[in-house]
């Protein structure tokens, strides 16, 4: 049987430094928004360096699109605090 | 087919930690407070925190110190790499580039291919701070860029360190620099 694998798929890989991003204390809600982003195959944040490790999918989705969605995570976590 | 298979090859940047055991181990009750404490300000479980602490360990720290790596603030990084002589740092990226990555990859993988090296330059995004990185993959080739806010004398560090890097395993990838990013592209397979 003749299997459809479809068009090749393009695949990337972004390493986030949460210094260049923000607070770190927000990654769970940076985690959280970044998954309901349309081309995002997994989110890992790790605690311990301040990073947010994507897996996306290029086609979908950009690298600064995925940064910008990080900033305004934190920039309304902030906000949110502070009012 | 072809293209589908190489696609697939790329790896995940979540370390291969699929499957979690249990463990118990006697540690200082000082250490333990301190990482419950911390564990509650990143909002996160002390097990998650424990097994980033043992990652960083394993993927990272125990070949890092066998280079003899050490930790700069990155204001004192930035302030040494643009006081530098540029003719120096190139010098030192090429024979740093020829022998730690090689090193560091041997040491962690066993092997020195393609694909170990640029998990050394995922590695050093993700535990060393050294600059973010992303990389795509398609039927095109590969495009990783390093993006960084160390300044132009850190660009040129990269493209040197890399560019040696690749010369031992016989590739020589496209290399552009800005002062805040390198990209580096390799043709498809």
């Amino acid at each position: 049987m003749k299997r459809d694998f479809g068009e090749p798929q393009a695949i990337g890989i972004a390493i986030f430094s949460l210094y260049n991003i923000g607070c770190s204390s927000y990654l769970a809600t940076i985690e959280r928004k970044l998954k309901r982003l349309p081309g995002i195959k997994s989110v890992d944040v790790n605690h311990v360096t301040d990073t947010v490790s994507v897996n996306f999918n290029p086609a979908k989705i950009s690298q600064d699109d995925i940064r910008n969605c990080m900033k305004q995570a934190t920039t309304h976590e902030a906000k949110t605090e502070g009012s | 087919m072809i293209n589908r298979m190489i696609g697939l090859m790329l790896p995940t940047v979540k370390n291969p930690r699929t499957r979690t055991v249990p463990k118990s181990f006697r540690i200082d009750e000082s250490a333990l407070i301190a990482v419950e404490k911390e564990a509650i300000a990143q909002k996160v479980s002390t097990n998650t925190l424990v097994n980033q602490i043992l990652g960083q360990f394993s993927e990272f720290e125990r070949f890092a110190k066998k280079i003899n790596t050490v930790k700069p603030s990155s204001f004192v990084f930035r302030g040494i790499l643009e006081a530098a002589d540029v003719d120096k740092i190139i010098q030192v990226a090429k024979t740093a580039g020829s022998s730690i990555p090689q090193a560091f990859v041997t040491a962690k993988k066993g092997k020195v291919d393609l694909d170990s090296l640029l998990d050394h330059l995922r590695t050093l995004a993700l535990y060393a701070h050294l600059y973010e990185y992303s990389d795509t993959l398609d039927s095109q080739g590969q495009v990783a860029t390093l993006m960084h806010d160390f300044g132009l004398n850190w660009s040129i560090f990269l493209v040197h360190y890399i560019t040696s890097m690749f010369e031992q395993i016989g590739v020589s990838p496209k290399l552009e620099m800005s002062d805040r990013s390198v990209i580096l592209s390799l043709p498809g397979k």
